[in-house]
């Protein structure tokens, strides 16, 4: 996970996911509890309902047992049921049903036969008289019943009519009944707003909604009082069913049902708004936390971009001269970052200012070790054509010392002229023109150029898997030259006077090796052998070898130098196979910066 | 016909049978026997709710008074002769404390009964039943209206301002009957010897009938249990 490595990737990734997570959560739960609490506010309302059409139905009862009560106790209903005589009884009966305005009164003798009938169906009479409450009245208790019509739930008040305190004499009953219809249960719906059906033994006798669905609900009524669902009309219902008591008990499922129902709908629109609200708010806190967390991220790491980015800069070019410059308004920007920046300006400063130093330094030290070289370098010479110049002024100087004057002051000039080149070469920028070489018979060509003077012979080892070496092949010879060349100097006057050059291929580059059996070299001295100006023989510039490193470093390959004073030296270099694409050195560095 | 009862048509009975019958004598009390016993009354008491009465406006608490309940003891079948008796009697059903006194009258045909109002509030009686319907209208204190009964049968006598007053009158046609005793006994004096049919009474309820034997100078014993 590359990606995961970048710290503005892992910043923006932490504070996003936090963003989203928080978010999330909290719109979780929010939306969970709204749903609850719509769920339950609708119970409320159920039950609400549901206590309220108890009280309605509870304040009704009342009512009318009030009222029969009160028909009861009238002494002319006393005398005219005591008559047992129905005619008396009807009249009587039909004066109070006018004041009542109930939907039935029905009056029955001390036997518990009817007397009088008002309302209802025609066999009403004979099954209210055979309800238990009847009998119950007949014992001198009051009592209420339910009775399944065809328009409704008849709920029948029936009283004792008695006579007498201390031994009162039971004369009859009278029941007054009133029905629980649709228009009940319309004035119900007006009370509450919710849709209120009653029914009995499984059949649904009034209600609030269409007859149509009237078959749906007559499947709730043996459903006990647990709350349920309905569909009616694409419509989602809550129902609650509640039992009708009379105070009696009654066998499960066959009683005298109310369904309060409630339109989920309603609920369900303001939820499904609430939701999507929600969601809206979601998402554009999920994006605006995202931006922030980018925002974020970026305020860290865009100075940390900046300051690796010149630093890139200043490792590649060297130019120490550059600094990180973060915005002057980026007041969100990092602390720690600008901290970071303003350190690596003050750092780069200090390293230019040391570096400067240091090269006038060394530019100075250079140039006092160049001059005493050239110094030393040109006198010599200079003494040498002085002498000539004096031998040439003397009188009648023979021709043959003329010619020898001027062979002398020739030889002194060029090599002046060598001085000056050698100065020249390593101080100037070499460039270098790489091209097909046979680096064997380069090798062999070195050496014979190196061998024009006398002196030890070089043996030559060349192996022919070496081939052809993409490489600039004059500035390699001249190299290899100057060290054949310090090789039969070092063999100079020695017992065994062997100098060998051998070439190998090893992988990508190729090794060649000019070993001899001269005094070797110092061990204090060997580190300095490549250093400018550095010599130990009379003569010497000092810059053959820093010249010749110059060389097989442009060339993308590498010189060093392997020694035991007494026993010889050896000079290693390896070349890559093709040397295009090596870095070119600038060897003036050394000297002039 | 559920309009009546049982006892009412056995009364009815009586008084048509009672006329016809044969080998009735001329009443001789000094051999004439009697029945007595004791009329046990077994209906367990009715409670009702109380209802609001009169003395719940304001008027001082009318303790009901537990009234030992009376019952009538009559002979179903009446000896001949016994309706020829035609002086005219009175008797009194008085008005006392929002109470019919006594709440069972028992007279003969031709009887007038005065409903003197001994109470300290207006009252009414009045009465639905087919054998004597009427109204006497209300009445103030110290005042008393009555009316006469000439027909036998049972009427039950109401007040239209108390709801909780009755009373029963219980006419007959002949005088072989007789109220109970707060200890539910009773005697009818001066039957002539014969076999009759007796049948005890009680608020509405009727016992069965039973065959008793009258001999000369005899008290016969007769007892009864009413539900």
């Amino acid at each position: 996970m590359k990606w995961l490595s970048s710290l503005r990737s892992r910043i923006f990734l932490a504070t996003a996911a936090l963003t989203v997570l928080s978010i999330g959560v909290a719109i979780y739960l929010v939306s969970v509890r709204v749903t609850r609490e719509a769920e339950n506010s609708l119970q409320r309302e159920i039950a609400s309902t549901a206590r309220l059409v108890d009280q309605f139905r509870a304040t009704r009862t009342q009512t009318f047992t009030m009222m029969a009560r009160l028909i009861a106790d009238a002494p002319k209903l006393k005398a005219a049921v005591d008559t047992n005589d129905p005619p008396t009884v009807q009249d009587t009966a039909d004066d109070y049903q006018a004041q009542l305005n109930s939907n039935l009164v029905l009056i029955t003798n001390k036997k518990g036969a009817v007397l009088a009938t008002i309302g209802g169906s025609p066999r009403t009479g004979d099954i209210v008289a055979s309800q238990a409450s009847v009998k119950r009245a007949l014992m001198g208790h009051e009592g209420i019943s339910l009775l399944p019509q065809p328009d409704g739930i008849m709920q029948l008040v029936t009283v004792p009519i008695s006579v007498g305190l201390a031994q009162p004499d039971i004369l009859g009953t009278l029941s007054v009944g009133f029905l629980l219809d649709d228009a009940f249960a319309g004035q119900l719906k007006q009370l509450t707003g919710s849709d209120i059906a009653f029914g009995m033994d499984g059949q649904i006798l009034s209600t609030t909604v269409p007859r149509a669905d009237r078959e749906l609900l007559s499947d709730l009524l043996s459903d006990g009082a647990s709350p349920s669902n309905v569909r009616l009309r694409d419509e989602e219902f809550a129902v609650l069913p509640i039992r009708l008591g009379t105070g009696e008990p009654l066998p499960e499922g066959v009683g005298p049902v109310a369904l309060i129902l409630r339109s989920r709908t309603e609920q369900l629109r303001f939820l499904s708004e609430i939701h999507t609200e929600l969601a809206v708010t979601a998402v554009v806190a999920i994006l605006l936390g995202t931006l922030l967390s980018f925002t974020v991220a970026r305020t860290v790491t865009r100075p940390l971009a900046a300051i690796t980015r010149v630093m890139r800069e200043v490792a590649t070019t060297g130019d120490l001269t550059r600094k990180i410059v973060l915005r002057s308004n980026a007041r969100w920007d990092d602390e720690d970052a600008k901290l970071l920046a303003s350190t690596f300006n003050t750092l780069t400063d200090t390293v230019a200012r040391a570096q400067r130093e240091n090269s006038q330094r060394e530019r100075l030290s250079s140039l006092g070790r160049l001059s005493t070289v050239i110094a030393h370098e040109v006198r010599n010479p200079l003494m040498i054509i002085k002498a000539a110049l004096h031998t040439l002024r003397r009188p009648a100087v023979a021709p043959e010392e003329v010619r020898e004057v001027a062979t002398d002051i020739d030889g002194e000039v060029a090599r002046l002229n060598r001085v000056v080149n050698d100065v020249l070469d390593f101080a100037r920028p070499i460039t270098f023109d790489c091209s097909a070489t046979d680096l064997n018979a380069l090798c062999r060509e070195s050496a014979s150029a190196a061998q024009a003077t006398p002196g030890a012979t070089v043996t030559i080892d060349a192996d022919p898997s070496v081939g052809i070496v993409k490489t600039d092949g004059e500035r390699l010879r001249s190299a290899l030259v100057n060290v054949i060349m310090n090789a039969r100097h070092a063999v100079d006057g020695q017992q065994t006077q062997r100098v060998t050059l051998t070439t190998r291929r090893a992988g990508g580059t190729v090794i060649i090796t000019v070993g001899d059996t001269g005094l070797g070299i110092d061990r204090a001295n060997l580190p300095q052998v490549f250093d400018p100006y550095f010599t130990t023989k009379r003569g010497g510039t000092g810059l053959g070898l820093p010249i010749t490193r110059n060389i097989v470093e442009g060339l993308g390959g590498t010189i060093v130098a392997a020694s035991e004073p007494g026993r010889g030296t050896e000079i290693r270099i390896t070349l890559p196979l093709d040397s295009t694409s090596a870095p070119a050195t600038h060897s003036e560095d050394r000297l002039l910066t | 016909m559920q309009t009546w009862f049982p006892f009412r048509r056995a009364l009815l009975a009586v008084l048509v049978l009672a006329a016809i019958l044969p080998g009735y004598r001329p009443v001789d009390a000094a051999r004439n026997g009697a029945i007595a016993g004791h009329v046990e009354l077994r209906r367990p008491p009715v409670a009702v709710g109380r209802r609001p009465g009169v003395t719940d406006l304001g008027t001082p608490t009318v303790q009901p008074m537990a009234e030992p309940q009376m019952s009538v003891v009559y002979l179903e079948v009446a000896p001949r002769g016994a309706f020829e008796q035609t002086d005219t009697t009175r008797a009194i059903m008085d008005q006392r404390n929002e109470t019919f006194v006594p709440h069972v009258l028992a007279i003969t045909t031709g009887t007038t009964v005065d409903f003197p109002n001994s109470d300290h509030i207006y009252h009414n009686v009045f009465s639905l039943s087919k054998t004597r319907p009427f109204d006497l209208g209300r009445y103030a204190v110290g005042r008393s209206k009555s009316i006469r009964f000439d027909r036998p049968g049972i009427v039950r006598v109401f007040c239209d301002i108390h709801s909780h007053m009755s009373a029963f009158i219980l006419v007959f046609s002949h005088p072989f009957f007789a109220v109970t005793d707060p200890a539910g006994r009773y005697r009818i004096d001066n039957v002539p010897p014969g076999t009759y049919t007796l049948v005890a009474w009680n608020e509405g309820v009727t016992s069965e009938s039973r065959q008793v034997l009258v001999s000369d100078a005899g008290v016969t014993e007769a007892d009864f249990s009413l539900r």
